[in-house]
């Protein structure tokens, strides 16, 4: 399964079939006009999960992965992509540290410039990303120009303690649309070397991800919420997933996940806590892939259409 | 509603052409040479300061591997090859014997392939700044790794361990049963003896010593010195945890 490119793609009709079967066509920039014609707005939300410094793709004598990945190539479709969409978020979900020579030599520095280059709008903390602890982050953010986004740890007795680019949530305008993202972090404790995080303080995700998404869905009005998450897609115990927080969420439209490296060859399209749709999706690790999810929403900005696929790298 | 019927229909079949045309799409996506964009150019030259000092000193041949060593298996020989490169390194605890080498399963982070081997491919490996150190704990505490095994297939040496329908059946070190009031000198790394990936039997031992070694380092010194003798690295399995129902 780790090997297949997804290629499914999914098509809701949200609400009137009448609207008429030219919708279908969509992809081309014609029949994307016609909808930008019709009051349309479409955003595409572009994301990667666990990059794991995997700066170069794989090496050509790797067992598993010769040759994919790499971030020259994934800055040349970003670059594409932008050229073909007026409304492009770019999104990462944690891990972005750790794997490769390049952070053991520059602690991470190379990793958020490119990211900067690729214009990444907003990333969460993954577990590795605090390898070196709180300082490294602080010391290699003058190289980041996106946003980080946790809502679940205090960071008051740390190094990131009143940092300016790290938020709860950001909300980001896109032509009409208020698009919300916050992210949500894993309990750090077994995972990160306790000299480097002791001072982290871990609270409860799914509270936090519904307070946080209540504020964007209702006081900051936005369009869409994103959840960046770095807690895993799902486990075999009640250990909190993306998917158990899908199920009792409220007011989350989009889970964008990591940690478990879990190449999804579909986003799964779950129910929240009152019976509304969410949908949870990873794109494994490396920058193998890059996750792309296509929505239309309609002048009363209804979600009418959405779409996805992965691109390998 | 009746003129919503044909729509239905078409817009089935136009949704099933759509296929089709999506894969092309990625298809494509794999073909984008480097030099397509000026994005790219900008990202390179900025990454080329970083890339020739990595390349440098990551390029180096530190051995030759008779076939691939990987992590798969309850016993993997990736998990073998790393206990052994631990155990080479057990000079840096002059006076002292070591009893058991434990390495956890989700640390390591690569398999290595047939060939040539770099010090890249430790380093993809073993990412972590992990240094090795040497723990004494009483028997009783050892036998509490048991558990972590059945779960997670933990990599060691310096035991056996058969495990029958998810219970141990034996536990060896050497050929001896465990001796709960003994002493074992238990080789490994900080971040476990700190009591990472939940190993809290290492946390509250007898002693601790240190060795300024970093594990990394420790596995590209047992490299080095197999390529001196000329030596390639066989991957093997010898049967020392046998899980059966």
């Amino acid at each position: 399964m780790e090997d297949s490119l997804f290629q499914n793609r999914r098509d809701f009709l949200k609400y009137s079939l009448g609207v008429g079967a030219t919708l279908y066509s969509l992809g081309s920039k014609g029949t994307n006009n016609l909808l930008v014609s019709k009051g349309f707005t479409k955003l595409t939300i572009l994301y990667t999960n666990d990059q794991h410094s995997r700066i170069e793709p794989f090496p050509e004598n790797d067992p598993k992965y010769a040759g994919e990945g790499g971030f020259a190539k994934r800055a040349t479709l970003i670059e594409k992509i932008r050229k073909e969409e007026e409304n492009v978020l770019l999104l990462d979900a944690g891990d972005i540290f750790q794997g490769t020579p390049y952070f053991n030599y520059f602690s991470g520095e190379i990793e958020y410039k490119l990211m900067s280059l690729m214009k990444y709008d907003a990333v969460t903390f993954g577990n590795h990303d605090f390898d070196l602890g709180c300082e490294n982050i602080v010391k290699q953010m003058p190289h980041a120009s996106f946003d980080f986004v946790n809502c679940n740890y205090n960071f008051s007795n740390t190094a990131l303690a009143g940092n300016k680019k790290v938020f709860p949530y950001k909300v980001y305008k896109k032509d009409k649309l208020k698009i919300g993202v916050f992210g949500v972090g894993i309990d750090l404790e077994n995972l990160v070397d306790k000299r480097y995080v002791k001072d982290v303080v871990y609270n409860d995700p799914v509270s936090n991800a519904n307070k946080w998404a209540t504020v964007l869905k209702h006081d900051e009005k936005c369009d869409y919420v994103i959840c960046l998450s770095h807690l895993g897609y799902k486990y075999d115990t009640n250990k909190i997933s993306d998917v158990l927080l899908a199920s009792q969420s409220k007011n989350i439209d989009l889970i964008i996940g990591g940690h478990t490296h879990t190449f999804l060859n579909s986003p799964e399209e779950l129910k929240n806590s009152i019976g509304e749709k969410v949908v949870v999706t990873q794109v494994g690790w490396a920058g193998i892939w890059l996750g792309k999810i296509e929505i239309n929403f309609s002048p009363y900005n209804k979600k009418l259409f959405q779409s996805n696929s992965a691109h390998k790298i | 509603m009746i003129r919503r019927v044909p729509i239905l229909i078409i817009v089935h079949i136009l949704l099933f052409s759509c296929h089709p045309r999506y894969l092309k799409q990625s298809e494509k996506s794999e073909h984008y040479s480097l030099k397509e964009s000026s994005v790219s150019n900008v990202l390179n030259d900025s990454l080329s300061r970083y890339k020739k000092k990595v390349d440098q000193e990551t390029g180096r041949v530190i051995s030759t591997l008779s076939g691939e060593i990987t992590k798969e298996g309850n016993e993997s020989t990736l998990g073998n090859f790393v206990c052994d490169a631990l155990n080479y390194n057990k000079d840096f605890f002059p006076g002292e014997t070591v009893d058991v080498v434990i390495v956890n399963r989700g640390g390591l982070r690569a398999n290595l392939p047939k060939g040539d081997i770099r010090v890249i491919n430790i380093f993809e490996l073993m990412p972590f700044e992990n240094e090795l150190v040497l723990v004494t704990i009483k028997g009783k505490e050892l036998l509490k790794f048991v558990p972590h095994v059945i779960e997670k297939k933990h990599p060691f040496l310096g035991m056996k361990i058969k495990i029958k329908n998810g219970q141990s059946e034996s536990v060896l070190v050497g050929d001896e049963p465990v001796d709960e009031t003994k002493n074992y000198n238990v080789l490994t790394s900080d971040y476990l003896a700190n009591g990472g990936d939940s190993f809290t039997f290492l946390s509250n031992p007898v002693s601790i010593k240190p060795s300024g070694l970093k594990i990394r380092d420790a596995i590209i010194n047992y490299c080095d010195f197999e390529k001196k003798l000329k030596q390639t690295i066989d991957p093997y399995k010898d049967g020392r945890l046998i899980i059966s129902k």
